[in-house]
C-alpha cells in the first residue's frame, strides 16, 4: 500500500474521540454505584456462570464502539490512498500523450472483429492497433480538467508535435487524433521523449504526467538497451532504474495495445542483378518470417515501374518460423525506368510486403573491419589489406595500392569495375584494432568482420551480440593469433551454437575449398563444376570445426573439414582471409566471395538498412553535372521534400529532409531534370525508399525490459476502461471516506445486536 | 433514643382499634382448652400452682413468692396453670439481611417485621393470649417467654423496639441461621402452641424447612411470614453496579440486565419451594411484601385465615 494523505488533515484530530468509550468506560467503572443487597446467594451461582461471558461481550462492545468512532473520524479526516509513483499533491494537471503511430500499428489486432464506429468515420477499414491506441488516448484526454493543460506526441519517425506548447482545450488535440492514421516510419520512444521534456519542464502545474500508448515492441527495447547501454544518458532519471531519462515528479503510464498476433512475414531486403548479357536478370527477394508458425508457400511478385507496374516475375519462398528464407525470381524483362517494386503475400501487416528497388542503384553496405593485435591505424589498415582491397579500394578517398601482385591477382570486378569513381563502391568500409573495438559502444554498421582476431573484451562480445541481435550481420575468419579454446569460452557461446577444436596444419598437402550448399544464394554466379571446387585457393592451415544444431556448412575443406558454417547472422570461416595460412586472397574468387558473403550477412534485415528508410534523409553528392539547383527531391504521389546543400568531409553534398513515406525519390534540379548529356532515369538520382523492417517484429516486449527502460515506478495500465479509474486514483489517490462509514455503520450495527442479546431487565 | 416513643409508634391508635375486632383462632387444641369454656380474660393468674421461675423483669410483683425469696434471697415467680386459649411464639429473623430496602419510600424489612411481630403480639395479648418472643439471627439473640399478662407486651415491644431503633446498625454482618434458631426453640417448648416465624427465610431452605418441621413433629402449629422486599422478587436494577451483601460484606460487580430474566426465576423456584413444603406440612405460608403497607397486608392475612378456619 502506497502513502496515504488526509484531505481534511485537521479532522485526524477527530480521532481523539475514538478514546471516549474508553474513557467512558474507564469512568463509569470507576464510578460505580455500589447497592447493599440482602443477599447474593442467587446471583453468586448465577455470576459465576455467566461473569466471564459478560466480561467477553463487555470488551467486545468497547472495541466495537471504539473503533467505529475511530472510523468517523477518519472518515471525516478524508484519507486517500494512492498508488505506487503517485504523487500526493491536489492541482491542475499536464499530461503528454505519447501515441504509437508506427506502422506495426497497423496490425489487425482483431481480423473481423467490429470497428468502433469513430473508426470507420476515419476511413479506418480495420480493428487495428492504432485503432485500439486512439481509444485509449481519448481516454486518457477525457481526464483533463479545469486548469489541466496537454501535449499530444506522434511517435513514427519522424516525430511529430502537432502543437509545440501544451494545450488547454482538449478539443483540439482529440481532433488532431481523429485524423491521425498510422505512419510507415519506425516508432522513435526516446526521440518522441526527447521532444515532451522540455515541454513538461515548461508546464507550470503540480503534477506532470506522460502516458505511452504503444505496441511496446521487443526491438524497440533492444534498440534502445543496445543505444543507451548499461545507464542512461541525458538528464538524469527520478527513477534510478529506469533506462529512460524520467524527469522528477513526473508520473508514467504505459497504456499497451493488444498485442497478440504476432504472426508476420516481411520483405526484409531485395537484391537485383541485372543481366549482363542481354535483358531482365534476377530478384533475390528476403523474407523473414517473425511468427511462430511457418510460412510456407509465400508468393513474391517482382514489377517493373513501381507498384502498380507490369509483372515481370513471380516466386515462392518457404519461411521457417522465426528464421530467413529467399525467393529467387528470373525477370522477364527489365524494370521500367530502372524501378522495381517486390510484392509479398498480404498477411497481418500489409506495409512490410511491399519493397522497393532501384535497378544499378548501389546503396553502400557499411562493413567494420576488426583486425587482430593491439596495432595502430596504419599497422590495422596493413592487416586488413586484402579484404579492404576487395571490399573498398577507394578506402580514404584514393584507390588503394596493394600489394605488389595484388593487383594484377584480383579477378571479378576490380575496383574500377562500376566505372564510377568512389560514390558507386558498395561498400564502406572503416578498419578498426581488436583493442580499439573494445573501446567502442554500440556497433553502427551492416556487418562486422573480424580478421584473425585474438581477443575480444566482454563488453566487446557483448557489442557484438547485440548488434546481431538486432539485425547485424558478423563474418568471423581465423588466423594464427585465433586461440580455439578462448573462442569457445568467451566469444562463440554468446554468437553461435558452433564450436572451434584444434588447428589443423597441412603443409604439403594442402586443403581446398569446395561449396556444400551449392545452391545457397551466397554461391549464385559462381562457375562450379559438379563436386568441383569453389577456388583454386590453397589452405595449408585451417581450424577444425564442431557444428552446433544451428549451424549450417556450406563450403568444407577437402578431408570434410567446415570450412564456411553458417548460422543466423553469423559467418565462420575456418581459415584466414589472408596470405597467413593460403594463398586465397590471390585467388578470382577471393573476391566475389568476400562481397557475397558479406551481402548474404547485410541482407538479412533487421537494422541492416543499407537503403534510406523512411524517417531518414536522403543524400547525393553534388557534382558539376547536377547544375545550380533549386534542388528538391520528388517522392511518390506528387510529394516534394526540400533539399540543402551541406558541406561534408567529402565534399558537398544534398540532403533532404526525413521521407515520410516508401517509394522511390528523384533528386530534381531547377524546374527540369538534370542538365542536358545525364538521363533524367539516371540512377545516381534515384533513392528506393523503405519501411524499417524491425518495425515488422511484432512482439511486444517482456516487462522486465519494462522495468528496465521505464523503470518500477511506471504504472501499466493493461485492462480497458480501467484507464480514467487508476490514472485518478493515482493523480489523486482513492478516497477512503466512504468505506470508512460503511465499515463504522456495520460495526455499529453489530455493536446494537450484540447489546441487545443482554434481554430487557 | 426514647423508646417509650417508640413503643407508642407501634401502636397506631387506628391500627389498634382495628385489631380488637379480630380474633386470632387457633386450628389446633391448645392444650388445657376446654370446649365452650373461655375463662375470663381478667384472670390471668388462675388456681392451680406449676412451678415457679426465676423473676424476670416486667414479671408482675405479686406474682413473686416471697417465701421462696425469704428463704433464698432470690426472687421467684409462681407459674400457674392458666387457663389461657393459646401460648404462641413471635420468632423473629434479625439478621442483616432484614435491614434491607430497595428505596427508601419502603420500610426496611426489619422494621416492616417489627411493626409486624408488634401488632400480632398485641393481638394476641388482646386475646389474653401468651406471646412470647425470640429474637435470632446466626444464633439466638433473646427469648422472652410466652405471658399473657398485659405488661407483658410492654416487655414484647420494648424488645422489638430496639431493633428498630438499630435498623442502621443491623448492617454489621450479622448473618442468618434459622434452622439452629428453630430447633431451639422447638426444643425448649413443652407445650403445644403458635409459631410465628418472621423472617426474609434468606437462608439455606433444607435447614428452614426442617426446623419447621421440627415444630410440626411437636404438634405446634407454624405461621411463616416471609417479608421480602420488591427487589429481591422483581430484581429491576439495570445498570451496572457493585452489589454488597448484607451480611457477608462480600460484593459483586455485575451487569444486572444480563441475568434478571434467571435470577427472577430461580427467586420464583424458591418461592415455589417453600410454598409447596409448608402446604405439604400444613405450616401456613405467606409472603408479605413491605411494598404492602404492614396493616393492610397483616388484616388481609388475619381475614384470610379466619375464611379458612
Amino acid at each position: 500500500m502506497g502513502p496515504v494523505s488526509f484531505l481534511n488533515g485537521a479532522f485526524l484530530a477527530a480521532l481523539a474521540a475514538a478514546a471516549l468509550p474508553i474513557l467512558i468506560h474507564l469512568f463509569s467503572r470507576r464510578r460505580l454505584r455500589q447497592v447493599p443487597f440482602s443477599h447474593l446467594a442467587f446471583l453468586d451461582e448465577i455470576t459465576r456462570r455467566k461473569v466471564r461471558r459478560m466480561r467477553l461481550r463487555q470488551w467486545l462492545l468497547l472495541a466495537l464502539r471504539t473503533l467505529a468512532v475511530a472510523l468517523i473520524a477518519l472518515a471525516l479526516s478524508r484519507p486517500v490512498w494512492h498508488g505506487p509513483g503517485a504523487g500526493t499533491r491536489r492541482g491542475s494537471s499536464t499530461i503528454a500523450i505519447l501515441i504509437d503511430d508506427s506502422f506495426s500499428m497497423e496490425a489487425r489486432s482483431d481480423p473481423g472483429g467490429l470497428l468502433p464506429v469513430d473508426a470507420r468515420a476515419s476511413g479506418l477499414r480495420e480493428a487495428t492497433r492504432f485503432v485500439e491506441a486512439r481509444a485509449r488516448a481519448r481516454e486518457a484526454l477525457a481526464l483533463l480538467e479545469e486548469g489541466d493543460r496537454a501535449i499530444l506526441v506522434f511517435m513514427a519517425a519522424p516525430v511529430q508535435v502537432p502543437y509545440e506548447s501544451t494545450v488547454r482545450d482538449a478539443a483540439l488535440l482529440l481532433e488532431e487524433l481523429g485524423r491521425a492514421r498510422p505512419r510507415p516510419g519506425r516508432a522513435d520512444l526516446a526521440g518522441a521523449l526527447e521532444r515532451v521534456y522540455p515541454l513538461l519542464a515548461a508546464a507550470h502545474t503540480l503534477n506532470r504526467e506522460i502516458v505511452i500508448v504503444s505496441d511496446f515492441q521487443q526491438n524497440q527495447a533492444e534498440d534502445i538497451l543496445s543505444r543507451l547501454g548499461e545507464r542512461a544518458q541525458g538528464p538524469a532519471s527520478a527513477d534510478t532504474s529506469a533506462l529512460l531519462p524520467i524527469p522528477p515528479g513526473t508520473r508514467l503510464y504505459l497504456l499497451p495495445v493488444s498485442a497478440e498476433a504476432t504472426a508476420n512475414v516481411a520483405l526484409v531486403g531485395a537484391l537485383y542483378e541485372k543481366d549482363p548479357a542481354g535483358r531482365g536478370g534476377r530478384l533475390t527477394a528476403h523474407l523473414r518470417n517473425f511468427g511462430d508458425e511457418d510460412a510456407v508457400g509465400v508468393t513474391v511478385q517482382a514489377l517493373g515501374g513501381g507498384e502498380t507496374g507490369t509483372l515481370l516475375g513471380e516466386g515462392l519462398a518457404d519461411v521457417p518460423a522465426g528464421a530467413t528464407g529467399q525467393a529467387v525470381i528470373t525477370l522477364s524483362g527489365d524494370p521500367e525506368g530502372g524501378l522495381l517494386a517486390v510484392r509479398a503475400s498480404p498477411d497481418l501487416l500489409e506495409r512490410d510486403d511491399v519493397r522497393f528497388v532501384v535497378s544499378g542503384a548501389t546503396s553502400r553496405l557499411r562493413v567494420l573491419l576488426v583486425t587482430g593485435g593491439s596495432a595502430g591505424r596504419e599497422d590495422a589498415r596493413e592487416e586488413a589489406l586484402f579484404p579492404l582491397l576487395a571490399l573498398d579500394p577507394w578506402h580514404g578517398g584514393a584507390l588503394l595500392d596493394g600489394p605488389p601482385g595484388s593487383r594484377a591477382a584480383s579477378a571479378g570486378e576490380p575496383a574500377q569495375a562500376s566505372g564510377a569513381g568512389p560514390e558507386s563502391r558498395l561498400f564502406e568500409v572503416e578498419i578498426v584494432s581488436e583493442a580499439d573495438f573494445g573501446l567502442r559502444g554500440a556497433i553502427d554498421a551492416d556487418a562486422v568482420v573480424l580478421l584473425n582476431v585474438g581477443r575480444l573484451s566482454a563488453s566487446a562480445v557483448e557489442s557484438l551480440a547485440r548488434f546481431q541481435t538486432s539485425g547485424g550481420g558478423i563474418l568471423i575468419s581465423l588466423g594464427d593469433r585465433v586461440d580455439p579454446r578462448l573462442y569457445d569460452t568467451q566469444i562463440l557461446p554468446r554468437l553461435a551454437s558452433l564450436r572451434l577444436e584444434d588447428i589443423e596444419t597441412r603443409p604439403e598437402d594442402a586443403f581446398t575449398l569446395r561449396p556444400s550448399a551449392v545452391g545457397h544464394p551466397l554461391f549464385a554466379g559462381f562457375p562450379i563444376a559438379p563436386g568441383g571446387a569453389l577456388s583454386g585457393a590453397r589452405f595449408h592451415s585451417v581450424v577444425r570445426a564442431r557444428p552446433g544444431e544451428r549451424t549450417r556448412v556450406l563450403a568444407e575443406f577437402s578431408g570434410g573439414l567446415p570450412a564456411l558454417l553458417e548460422e543466423p547472422g553469423l559467418l565462420v570461416f575456418t581459415s584466414s582471409l589472408d596470405l597467413r595460412w593460403s594463398d586465397f586472397p590471390t585467388s578470382a574468387s577471393y573476391l566475389p566471395f568476400l562481397h557475397r558473403a558479406l551481402l548474404q550477412l547485410a541482407l538479412r534485415g533487421q537494422g541492416a538498412g543499407h537503403e534510406p528508410l523512411v524517417g531518414s534523409p536522403l543524400g547525393w553528392p553534388l557534382t558539376a553535372e547536377a547544375g545550380d539547383g533549386p534542388f528538391r527531391c520528388a517522392g511518390p504521389a506528387g510529394l516534394e521534400i526540400p533539399v540543402r546543400l551541406t558541406q561534408t568531409d567529402q565534399g558537398p553534398w544534398l540532403y533532404s529532409d526525413p521521407v515520410p513515406e516508401p517509394g522511390f525519390y528523384r533528386l530534381l534540379s531547377g524546374q527540369a531534370p538534370r542538365a542536358a548529356g545525364v538521363p533524367a532515369d539516371s540512377a545516381a538520382d534515384l533513392a528506393a525508399v523503405n519501411v524499417d523492417v524491425r518495425e515488422s517484429d511484432l512482439r511486444a516486449m517482456t516487462a522486465e525490459q519494462a522495468v528496465l527502460l521505464f523503470g518500477q515506478e511506471a504504472v501499466r495500465l493493461e485492462r480497458e476502461g480501467t484507464i480514467a479509474r487508476r490514472i485518478l486514483e493515482t493523480r489523486y489517490g482513492r478516497e477512503l471516506w466512504r468505506l470508512c462509514l460503511v465499515l463504522a455503520f456495520g460495526l455499529l450495527v453489530t455493536e446494537s445486536l450484540i447489546a441487545r442479546g443482554r434481554g430487557v431487565a | 433514643m426514647d423508646r417509650t416513643a417508640d413503643t407508642r409508634k407501634l401502636l397506631d391508635p387506628y391500627f389498634v382499634s382495628k385489631l380488637r375486632r379480630l380474633d386470632l383462632i387457633a386450628r389446633l387444641v391448645v392444650e388445657g382448652f376446654v370446649t365452650g369454656l373461655h375463662k375470663s380474660p381478667y384472670h390471668g393468674f388462675s388456681v392451680e400452682f406449676a412451678e415457679h421461675r426465676p423473676y424476670m423483669p416486667g414479671d408482675p410483683f405479686r406474682a413473686v413468692d416471697w417465701k421462696v425469696y425469704a428463704k433464698t434471697d432470690r426472687f421467684f415467680i409462681k407459674e400457674f396453670e392458666e387457663e389461657t386459649n393459646l401460648r404462641s411464639y413471635i420468632l423473629f429473623d434479625v439478621s442483616s439481611s432484614m435491614a434491607y430496602r430497595s428505596s427508601e419510600k419502603l420500610l426496611t424489612k426489619l422494621e416492616y417485621g417489627v411493626y409486624l411481630a408488634a401488632a400480632l403480639a398485641y393481638l394476641m395479648i388482646q386475646q389474653q393470649d401468651a406471646v412470647g418472643l425470640l429474637t435470632f439471627d446466626d444464633a439466638v439473640r433473646r427469648l422472652i417467654p410466652s405471658r399473657s399478662a398485659g405488661a407483658h407486651l410492654r416487655v414484647i415491644l420494648g424488645e422489638l423496639a430496639r431493633f428498630d431503633a438499630r435498623a442502621q446498625d443491623q448492617a454489621s454482618g450479622r448473618r442468618t441461621s434459622i434452622g439452629p434458631s428453630l430447633h431451639y426453640l422447638a426444643d425448649r417448648l413443652t407445650r403445644r402452641g403458635l409459631i410465628i416465624l418472621i423472617s426474609d427465610l434468606m437462608d439455606d431452605p433444607a435447614s428452614v424447612l426442617t426446623g419447621l418441621k421440627h415444630f410440626r413433629h411437636r404438634q405446634h402449629e407454624v405461621v411463616v411470614l416471609n417479608v421480602l422486599d420488591p427487589a429481591e422478587v422483581k430484581f429491576p436494577f439495570r445498570e451496572e453496579m457493585i452489589f454488597v451483601d448484607m451480611e457477608t460484606r462480600a460484593r459483586l460487580s455485575a451487569i444486572p440486565w444480563e441475568f434478571a430474566r434467571e435470577y427472577r426465576e430461580r427467586v420464583e423456584q424458591w418461592r415455589r419451594l417453600y410454598r409447596r413444603t409448608c402446604a405439604e406440612h400444613a405450616i401456613d405460608y405467606a409472603e408479605i411484601s413491605t411494598a404492602t403497607p404492614y396493616d393492610v397486608a397483616l388484616l388481609r392475612y388475619l381475614e384470610k385465615r379466619r375464611r379458612l378456619h
